[in-house]
Order: structure tokens, then C-alpha cells, then sequence
């Protein structure tokens, strides 16, 4: 099944990619983030805050945003 | 500032038609012009050196050549750059529908707490919640995107509504916030992403995290200087604590380089106070008292009769040689068989330099 995913980190990556059935937030989440540490990053789905064992479905739009994101001058 | 309100279904509606218009414009922007200037130097070039080759000329055969290399690298980089653009282009999702732009801006308006939409100046708008860094409250930011300009690198403003601007620079309202600039850093490229897809929800996230974040390392000004001084003698930065003004010129001091004045106790910088030149107490220029003699500053406690020791001392001196002149004068009148008033003469024809005539 494919699936949105939007990573907010670094330089925005945000394409549709195929994912197995039973796919959970979290594994998705470790594979499709360099140094996974979910308290550091909003994870939702479908733009809603989701518990890290949701089962992602086809078609779901997924985002990680790091929580820290350091401006400059 | 209105406080953020709830926008009606139907502004929404019309807000996220134009953002699917505006994204579709964008994508539709014609690239940057192929290289035709360099293109035709280039050739100009082969034909010179052609000339050169079949002509047997070598004078100016190595400048041309190395123009030929240069003008290469040149029309290179522009073909290599019309080559991202077209991978770029490529790669671009779909334009995000009317129906995603829309569960957007209802996650937008959940998220904080209210949504502003302007169809007249094409904007909307979010409130953040009181920023507070490292214990520092930076107030509320409006985050403002104007719907033109999406699908450029930056396509907000942010606005300070509780502005605590930092003390050395009246435009700096956060460590990255300058005027109504935000200094994007590691959220330049996701902003930028964002922005070309038309996810204003991602957007308006991105720059609240980071104005949620703090670096101290480039900041426009580091917070452990938002409320503080510079000193104006020393230059370096103090606390609100240990800093001061100079009473006189209302400059600011550190606590190390202001003195008090001796007599009237007030703080000073070293352009508004001079030492007492005999006791070398700071002393502010109003309570400097001039000696009569030298003319020099002192201060009150060193002055004698509006002298100053050394002037004074003198003026003693000299008041006892004076003295000692008139014992000398008077002892001698005592023991001479003259009379007084012809000594007197004497002394007064010397004095004015005339010579006294007997009768």
C-alpha cells in the first residue's frame, strides 16, 4: 500500500512510498528517520497526534516534524 | 490586534481555492533563460581559434584559449542549473487539493487556537502561544502568509504582538526573529518544501517549532544579552544587575567602571568625572571646586581658603617671608639714630624709584 509521508526534517522529503500492510507508525518512523528518537519529533497521521503502535492504512498521510528546530541570523 | 478568531466555512473555501491557484501559477513560473550570450561567445571563441589553427597565428593563442575554458565553465554551471530546476519539476507532488488545503487550515485553527483570513489583502493568519526561551517571554507571534507568496522560498511574516525587544536592538524580537524576518536555519529547506506544495499546516508548524527553539550559537542577539547593557566606557555587556547610568551623561555603565562621585554620591562615567588632584578622589565636575592659585580641580575637602595644599603652602610662605621682612624692618628702625620718616623715604624711594630731595 503507499503512503504520504512528509519528513519535516532536514530537506522536507514529502512522497508517497510503498509500505507493507501492518506497517505501524513507529516502524515507519525508523526507517524513514536518520536518528529515530520519537520524543523529538510531532509524529501524526492524517494531521493528528497518533499513538507510536498505530497500524498505518493505505492512503494515510504521515509527518514528522522535529520538535527543535534551530533558526539562525 | 483582533484576537484570532474562527474563519467561516465559506472564507475558507475561497482562501484554499486561491492557495490551489496560487500553487498552480507557481509551479507554472517560466525557468531562468538558457545561456544564449555565453552560447554565441563561445562560438566566437571556436571561430578564433580556428583561424588561428588554419592561419598558423600563435600570438594570442593561449588568451583565447583560456577565455575558451572560461566561458565553458559558464555555460556548464547555467545548463547545470536549468538541470536541477528540471528535476525539481519532476519531482513535484501534485498540487495538494482543495479538500487537503481545507483539512489544513482546520487543524491550523484547532492548533492555534483561531484562524485570521483576510480575502481582501489575500492572508491568513495564526497566533502562536507566548514564546518564552531560557526564561526570557518573547510574547505572541503572528505567523502571516501571504497567499502571493506562496511557492517562494519564505512566504510568511512574522510579527511580534508582545514585543520585548532586545535592549541593543530595537527590531530584534527573538534570537531569530529580525523586524518581521525569520531566520529560517535548519527549517529553511522544509519551509521551502512546504511552501511549494502548498502545505500551510506544515508551514505554519515549521516556524512555530523553530521560533519554539533557541541557538544560541547564531542568533541575532543571545538571550543572555536581551536585557542587558553595553557599557558604554568598556564596552562589554552587563546584566540589568550590574549595570548602572552615569548620572550626568545618562550613558550606560558596568558596575566596574563606574565611580561615585565623593561629594554628591552620584554613579559617573570616566568622561563625567576628573580626581581631585591632591587626594585623587573621583569627583564630578559640578561638585570640582578650582583653586584660586594653580586653577586645578580639587575637591572641597582639599582646598584651604580656596587654595589647594601646594597653593597654599606657597601662600603661606610667602605670608611669612612678608612677616619676617616687616620684624626685620621694624627691628632695625628701633635701632638706628635716624629718624623713622627718613628711613620711610628710603625705603619708599626704592620701592617707586625716586630719589628723596632735602629741602
Amino acid at each position: 500500500m503507499k503512503v504520504l509521508v512528509i519528513n519535516n526534517d532536514g530537506g522536507g522529503f514529502a512522497d508517497y512510498v510503498t509500505i507493507d500492510d501492518g506497517t505501524t507508525v513507529r516502524q515507519l518512523f525508523e526507517r524513514q528517520v536518520a536518528n529515530p528518537t520519537p520524543q523529538n519529533y510531532l509524529i501524526r497521521v492524517n494531521r493528528q497526534p497518533v499513538p507510536h503502535d498505530q497500524v498505518l492504512q493505505d492512503g494515510d498521510r504521515i509527518s514528522f516534524t522535529p520538535v527543535k528546530i534551530e533558526g539562525a541570523a | 490586534m483582533n484576537p484570532p478568531q474562527s474563519a467561516s466555512l465559506r472564507e475558507r473555501l475561497r482562501l484554499a481555492s486561491r492557495i490551489v491557484r496560487q500553487i498552480e501559477q507557481a509551479r507554472l513560473a517560466a525557468p531562468g533563460p538558457l545561456p544564449d550570450y555565453d552560447w554565441q561567445r563561445l562560438l566566437a571563441i571556436q571561430r578564433g581559434l580556428e583561424m588561428s589553427r588554419v592561419r598558423g597565428w600563435t600570438a594570442g593563442l593561449s588568451r583565447l584559449r583560456r577565455q575558451h575554458a572560461s566561458v565553458v565553465r559558464t555555460v556548464i554551471h547555467h545548463l547545470e542549473a536549468r538541470q536541477r530546476d528540471l528535476d525539481a519539476l519532476r519531482d513535484r507532488q501534485p498540487v495538494t487539493s482543495i479538500c487537503e488545503i481545507l483539512d489544513d487550515l482546520a487543524v491550523l485553527e484547532t492548533e492555534f487556537g483561531g484562524l485570521t483570513i483576510d480575502l481582501r489583502n489575500r492572508t491568513f493568519s495564526v497566533v502562536t502561544p507566548s514564546i518564552v526561551l531560557e526564561g526570557i517571554e518573547l510574547g505572541r507571534f503572528q505567523i502571516v502568509v501571504p497567499v502571493d507568496r506562496l511557492g517562494e522560498p519564505s512566504p510568511y511574516d512574522v510579527v511580534a504582538l508582545d514585543p520585548n525587544a532586545a535592549t541593543e536592538s530595537s527590531d530584534v524580537f527573538h534570537p531569530h526573529v529580525q523586524g518581521e524576518s525569520l531566520c529560517e536555519g535548519e527549517g529553511r529547506a522544509a519551509i521551502r518544501k512546504a511552501s511549494v506544495d502548498g502545505r500551510v499546516l506544515d508551514l505554519c508548524v515549521i516556524v512555530h517549532q523553530i521560533l519554539q527553539t533557541y541557538h544560541a550559537g547564531s542568533a541575532y542577539v543571545p538571550l543572555s544579552r536581551w536585557k542587558g547593557r553595553t557599557c558604554q566606557d568598556c564596552g562589554t555587556h552587563a546584566s540589568e544587575e550590574a549595570s548602572t547610568t552615569c548620572r550626568a551623561c545618562e550613558d550606560d555603565l558596568c558596575q566596574d567602571c563606574a565611580d561615585s562621585c565623593a561629594v554628591c554620591l552620584k554613579d559617573l562615567c570616566s568622561h563625567c568625572r576628573s580626581r581631585c588632584t591632591d587626594c585623587q578622589t573621583a569627583i564630578c565636575h559640578s561638585c570640582q571646586e578650582a583653586c584660586e592659585g594653580c586653577g586645578e580641580g580639587h575637591c572641597r575637602d582639599c582646598l584651604s581658603n580656596e587654595r589647594c595644599s601646594s597653593c597654599f603652602d606657597e601662600s603661606e610662605t610667602h605670608s611669612e617671608e612678608i612677616d619676617d621682612g616687616e620684624k626685620t624692618l621694624e627691628g632695625t628702625i628701633e635701632g638706628t639714630s635716624e629718624p623713622a620718616t627718613a628711613i620711610e623715604s628710603a625705603v619708599h624711594a626704592v620701592g617707586m624709584g625716586q630719589i628723596p630731595v632735602p629741602a
